[in-house]
């Protein structure tokens, strides 16, 4: 061909990109994820790969009859859906009746998500929303915990949940060492401190994550547990526990460092980072609840909006007084 | 038994009972005395919000008119008929206006314009205006990707074929899309009776023209020497014809070699070639 | 190694042509000149059809304060002055066509060896005004007046600009290899202009580790310094630069001369030397040839007014995979909707690529990752105001720095959403100057 008859494309610069997409992202965390299941099946049977599996191929199937009611191009396929697909199950107990995690994943990925307008428009952690709904509607199958190798899926309370109910004697002979290997009930993804840490380790490798988020939501859990147990350390746990136990890690890590769902800039994330941390403490030791991480993170999702504003707000006062 | 029952109506209905006395004395208190010519006016307008009179909403165009007393200040989409209806309330005679209606200066669509480079990118006029002078060789025509559409509240314009078609049945003549496009190819040109105007833009020479759009406008006259009220000229080898001087004899669209000039009422081409 | 503190990408760099030397491009038997190869207005042409014209005559005058004067680039005819001709910056340009006689014979009393050092401010400055030369990095903005700065804005600092940082780009490399007595010749021409104890830095990116060591032999001992710079996009915008070897920033709306600094580029210091020094107006420049879809790479030295497609043909020609010709960088340059566009003073570089990028799926809605902000070298917030331009509330975005965004493009580089970012940023710009109703 020559120059005479070659058509050429005319777009705008820049012309190369760096080659990050949506789909990498989202594989990535995946990827990060996967140490989270491991230690599941590891703790809690194979039943824990079904009840994955389930949750994962339900959400893309409902994340493509959206896309096909809306007549859009396929989203379902961006990796976004296997993504919430793997965290739903991982805030779940492994013996979640399946038709349950099912339902999960339609809270999830069609009210929380889709129904706000698809990736990047939803204000509320899909997950999160999919977590409070199902533990709202089926309360005693969410809290049915199994208990680590047990051989026919033997359910007892958390250490939460022992803590809430029975005092801080219930829990007095649990381990740091097991609470932080993950052998103690919860929810699949919740038990191992270990296993989250590498796949956040993976995270803050690749750039994928908002560090102040998880590092103030810690930071403030631990300072406000430890004041309370400071001031009374026969009533209170110590704020090690505090960290090791519940869905603290999974939550801080995974949950609150959600891209769409958390603040764009410095200022907004610490607020928001520290808000998590203070209700999770409210309600950990004062509220209804034994757990209140999920609740506080999605609290906070809600304040979002206006701590963007806010931050935006001030740049723009900042540059008018130059 | 009775007691339950009794305690929350008395209760809550006491508190209503103290709101609602609260609100008739706000109500009185804090009443805006309202202009009534305002609400009049206001009534007699249409009531659509286009921004076609150059104000946020129809209330403010009310109250400016009401003002102002501007005999110059007409509603495009009203027309002379509610035009005049205002002027009465208030007092003055509004000045003459025609309804008009939105025409395409350009008709060159996929199959008769020919294609420079392939777009990739976002898909606005001015987008692609930003990124070089538009996918069709001729860099006067419409490009095609519809920021008039946007504009138009009334969804009289339409892209088919690669350029945009105006439905006269839906237009109101409020101008908004005249300045939505970045090659100015769209005028408002005046409704019944619908009269002849040339659908091309293109200031290049005839030869040029012919090579890269089969109906194009060449400037080769034929049209002004034919036309019995002088109403067309002929100015950077592009033909416009006066709106006013305009018998609509046709005898223009049929001379024409190349089906540039069309109706006012759609750019149907007239004759085939 | 220094650099500047915010943002900033690391593309690859893709310098293949480093080591190429540059080669002369045959005069071609036809030019077109452009009379429009700079900011400001077009000049105005003071030749006619049929004018028998030579090498290096004023074919067009300057149009106003902010504007240059255009040059034969070759001698012989004038062929036809064209009203409508397709300009690498995508849209078009009146030009001056000379069907050259192959004799490239100079007008009187040019290309001839000036004894400069003797001569005053005025006339240096004088004779870059009439040799044309402009900003040749690519802004095009005349050298003359930005030499020339208001005498209240007192300049004690020049930065000669050797970063180079787009990728592929070699030009001003290859020149500092080659020339680099001309280049400091020019240098101090350019800092002659100014006050004694003016300070002379020459900032290079560590990339090109030979020049570097060319550029510090050859200022052993002289006022000027040379200064490596980390390799890091946008190094070579003008605020970087002055951040990096200076630590002065730039606020909104401040030009180099607000901070005392003035920047040039190495081509541009190269033609005010040949103005200066051999009253040679700018009727060539050096340029990369690069990109995966032409035969041959090359650093060229060419006549302004050459064709790309004169380009094409010298290089052997472009593959079949071909669907991009980029002017300049690529990621600050144009992409070209035909191979026939003549060659101007602003190009730094001609690209062929195959860019698969535009196979990738359409924008997706931002997903607040927050990358946008951390390597925008300005420290704005693209994703507010793509969001904003988007809903056409492009009357916000100033308030956020619209005007500060030198639409470097490395937002819209890292972001994973696929959103043009730049071109958004541009679409607020026109929205906001656009006459309203």
């Amino acid at each position: 061909m020559t120059t005479q008859t070659r058509q050429l494309t005319v777009s705008h610069a820049p012309f190369v990109r760096s080659g990050d997409s949506i789909e990498k992202v989202m594989y990535t965390v995946a990827l990060a994820l996967l140490p989270a299941i491991a230690a599941a099946i590891y703790y809690f049977g194979l039943r824990s790969l079904w009840v994955t599996l389930t949750s994962v191929i339900s959400c893309i199937v409902f994340e493509f009859l959206i896309n096909k009611i809306r007549k859009k191009d396929l989203t379902c396929f961006d990796g976004s859906a296997i993504v919430t697909g793997l965290l739903l199950s991982l805030n779940v107990p492994a013996g979640l009746p399946f038709w349950m995690v099912i339902f999960g994943s339609f809270a999830a990925i069609v009210i929380a998500k889709e129904l706000f307008g698809g990736l990047g428009y939803n204000i509320f952690n899909p997950v999160l929303v999919a977590r409070v709904f199902l533990l709202i509607s089926f309360p005693a199958e969410m809290t049915a915990w199994v208990v680590p190798h047990s051989v026919d899926m033997v359910t007892a309370a958390s250490p939460l949940g022992l803590l809430k109910t029975e005092g801080l004697s219930a829990i007095a002979n649990i381990s740091y060492w097991k609470l932080f290997m993950g052998e103690i009930g919860g929810s699949m993804g919740e038990t191992s401190a270990l296993a989250i840490l590498i796949g956040a380790l993976l995270l803050y490798a690749k750039g994928y994550i908002k560090l102040k988020i998880p590092l103030t939501f810690i930071a403030t859990t631990f300072l406000f547990t430890g004041l309370f147990y400071l001031i009374d350390p026969s009533k209170y746990a110590s704020p090690v526990f505090h960290l090791l136990s519940g869905g603290l890690m999974l939550g801080a890590f995974f949950m609150a460092t959600d891209w769409v769902t958390s603040p764009m800039l410095a200022r907004g994330q610490i607020i928001f980072g520290f808000g998590c941390g203070f209700l999770t403490g409210i309600i950990r030791l004062f509220g209804g609840y034994p757990e209140g991480v999920a609740f506080s993170i999605l609290i906070m999702n809600a304040l979002v909006p206006l701590l963007d504003k806010w931050d935006l707000n001030s740049i723009a006062k900042g540059r008018r007084a130059h | 038994m009775l007691e339950s029952i009794l305690i929350p109506i008395i209760s809550l209905g006491g508190i209503a009972f103290v709101l609602g006395l609260c609100i008739v004395f706000v109500s009185k208190k804090f009443y805006v005395q309202e202009d009534p010519l305002l609400s009049t006016v206001i009534d007699l307008l249409p009531g659509a919000n286009c921004g076609g009179c150059g104000y946020p909403s129809c209330s403010q165009f009310a109250a400016a008119l009401v003002e102002k007393k501007d005999p110059s200040m007409v509603c495009p989409f009203g027309g002379p008929e509610i035009a005049q209806k205002i002027g009465s309330v208030l007092g003055i005679q509004m000045s003459e206006t025609e309804p008009l209606v939105c025409t395409v200066r350009c008709h060159g669509t996929d199959n008769v314009a020919k294609v420079t480079a392939n777009y990739h990118g976002i898909k606005d006029c001015w987008t692609v205006k930003i990124a070089f002078h538009g996918t069709k060789i001729c860099p006067y025509g419409c490009l095609g990707l519809g920021s008039c559409i946007s504009a138009c509240d009334y969804g009289a314009l339409s892209l088919k074929d690669g350029i945009i078609n105006v439905n006269p049945d839906r237009c109101t003549g409020c101008g908004l899309c005249v300045d939505a496009c970045p090659q100015q190819v769209l005028e408002m040109q005046p409704r019944e009776p619908w009269k002849y105007y040339v659908a091309c833009s293109s200031k290049d020479k005839g030869a040029l023209t012919m090579k890269y759009c089969e109906v194009g406008c060449i400037g080769c006259k034929k049209c002004e020497k034919i036309c019995p009220t002088d109403a067309i000229k002929v100015e950077n080898f592009c033909a416009t014809i006066d709106q006013e001087k305009c018998s609509a004899c046709g005898l223009c669209a049929e001379v024409c070699p190349t089906n540039s000039i069309v109706l006012t009422k759609d750019s149907r081409i007239i004759k085939e070639s | 190694m220094r650099t500047f503190k915010k943002g900033g990408i690391h593309p690859p760099e893709n310098k293949i042509t480093a080591d190429i030397g540059i080669e002369i491009l045959p005069t071609p038997d036809i030019v077109t000149v452009l009379l429009s190869q700079h900011l400001g207005k077009p000049a105005k042409p003071v030749v006619k059809k049929k004018q028998k014209v030579k090498k290096g005559q004023l074919i067009a005058e300057a149009d106003g304060f902010i504007s240059a004067h255009i040059h034969a680039t070759t001698s012989g005819m004038i062929k036809s002055i064209d009203e409508r001709v397709s300009s690498p910056a995508g849209q078009f340009s009146q030009a001056v066509v000379i069907e050259s006689d192959g004799q490239e014979e100079w007008a009187d009393g040019l290309n001839i060896d000036i004894d400069y050092e003797s001569l005053s401010r005025e006339e240096k400055l004088r004779k870059i005004q009439d040799a044309g030369i402009v900003g040749m990095g690519g802004a095009g903005f005349p050298a003359h007046v930005k030499l020339n700065p208001p005498p209240e804005k007192k300049v004690d600092t020049f930065i000669l600009n050797g970063a180079e940082c787009e990728p592929f780009l070699t030009t001003d490399h290859r020149l500092m290899l080659e020339k680099p007595e001309e280049i400091l010749k020019g240098l101090d021409i350019a800092a002659s202009l100014f006050d004694k104890d003016i300070r002379v830095y020459i900032g290079i990116e560590a990339n090109k580790a030979d020049a570097i060591k060319i550029m510090e032999e050859r200022t052993q001992g002289t006022r000027f310094e040379v200064v490596p710079l980390k390799a890091k996009f946008p190094q070579g915008c003008e605020k970087q630069l002055i951040n990096t070897v200076t630590g002065r920033v730039l606020a909104e709306g401040q030009l180099p001369f607000d901070v005392g600094c003035l920047v040039h580029n190495v081509a541009t210091i190269y033609a005010i030397y040949e103005a200066v020094a051999k009253n040679k107006p700018l009727i060539e420049r050096v340029f990369t040839v690069s990109g995966m879809e032409i035969n041959s790479r090359k650093n060229l030295r060419a006549t302004l007014g050459t064709k790309i497609t004169d380009i094409v043909d010298y290089c052997g020609g472009v593959t079949d995979e071909i669907n991009q010709v980029i002017v300049g960088g690529p990621m600050m340059g144009k992409a070209q909707f035909t191979f026939d566009v003549p060659i101007t003073k602003t190009t730094s570089g001609i690209l062929f690529i195959n860019n698969r990028g535009l196979e990738r799926s359409r924008e997706r809605a931002c997903i607040r990752c927050g990358k946008c902000v951390e390597v925008c070298p300005q420290g704005l917030q693209p994703w507010i105001m793509t969001d904003l331009a988007r809903l056409n509330r492009s009357e916000l975005l100033p308030a956020y720095g619209l005007n500060d965004c030198m639409e470097c493009g490395s937002c819209t580089f890292v972001c994973p959403a696929n959103r043009d970012i730049v071109h958004w940023i541009k679409y607020a710009k026109v929205m906001n100057t656009r006459q309203k109703r």
